[in-house]
């Protein structure tokens, strides 16, 4: 009974946590997204409902994969990458893309002034301040990247020829 | 190509027009300072190429002791900046002249 009730209340402590939940959705996009290549590949499904019909079994599949040790290692990478700092994520993403030149000049000093108003906002104890302003940073990086894209320069280059 | 003239966008201008007269300074506190007219998504892009121009020079800035994170880095105009600067702001003036008699 006892046992009964420990599995019960850490089943009951699985589905509060955030982590579960996340897998949950990682796994249905993986799914759906999987659904949809078939679909499309083959034209085997002719409603929404077979789709996902079939994207479910899919889910169930993996489920029975759960315990195997690369579910294991992939489910821990994704909880490390959603615990990191956003600065964190967005500065590795920029130095796997672009040189050591362009992260050096561009993004580096991006995080800088990042870190500099975040912390001072966690400093003063503002939370929600604080959560602002890793939006904003997300989206000034987000653009600063679209920037230094070829397609970005392309545009830039248009724009000097037609001033 | 060396005889091409160096017009500068809004955004050089505005920059360098800072850098001139107020000496060197944080891009953060240059987006603060211009009043929406750079951004912090556009600003290290722009004072990035200006550096490659040679119109800008940058340095990192350690941090003092409480603070944490990476350096931050501080901008200041070259020589051919400034001169390009005054270069474009009299050729405004001129075209301004010209076109309107202002």
């Amino acid at each position: 009974m006892s046992n009964n009730i420990s599995s019960v209340k850490e089943l009951l402590e699985n589905l509060m946590s955030p982590r579960v939940w996340i897998r949950v959705i990682i796994f249905i996009s993986i799914g759906i997204v999987f659904v949809n290549i078939f679909t499309q590949l083959f034209g085997i499904f002719t409603s929404t409902n077979s789709a996902m019909g079939v994207s479910l079994l899919f889910l169930s599949i993996i489920n029975l994969f759960f315990s195997s040790r690369i579910i294991r290692s992939i489910d821990l990478m994704i909880w490390e990458i959603i615990n990191m700092p956003t600065f964190t994520i967005c500065s590795k993403v920029s130095n796997f893309i672009y040189s050591n030149k362009t992260q050096k000049d561009t993004f580096e000093p991006i995080v800088a002034d990042w870190q500099e108003e975040y912390f001072e906002a966690l400093f003063k104890n503002e939370i929600w301040k604080a959560r602002w302003i890793n939006v904003r940073y997300t989206y000034a990086f987000v653009v600063a990247m679209w920037q230094k894209s070829p397609i970005g320069d392309l545009i830039e280059f248009v724009r000097k020829i037609a001033s | 190509m060396q005889n091409e003239f160096p017009k500068l966008s809004s955004k050089e201008m505005t920059a360098l027009e800072m850098l001139i007269h107020k000496g060197e300074m944080f891009g953060l506190e240059m987006v603060e300072a211009s009043e929406g007219e750079l951004k912090r998504g556009t600003i290290y892009v722009t004072l990035s190429r200006m550096c490659d121009k040679g119109y800008l020079d940058s340095r990192e800035e350690p941090r003092t002791m409480p603070e944490i994170g990476i350096p931050r880095r501080k901008y200041w105009a070259t020589g051919l900046g400034e001169k390009v600067y005054e270069a474009n702001v009299r050729a405004i003036e001129i075209f301004k002249e010209l076109a309107w008699g202002v």
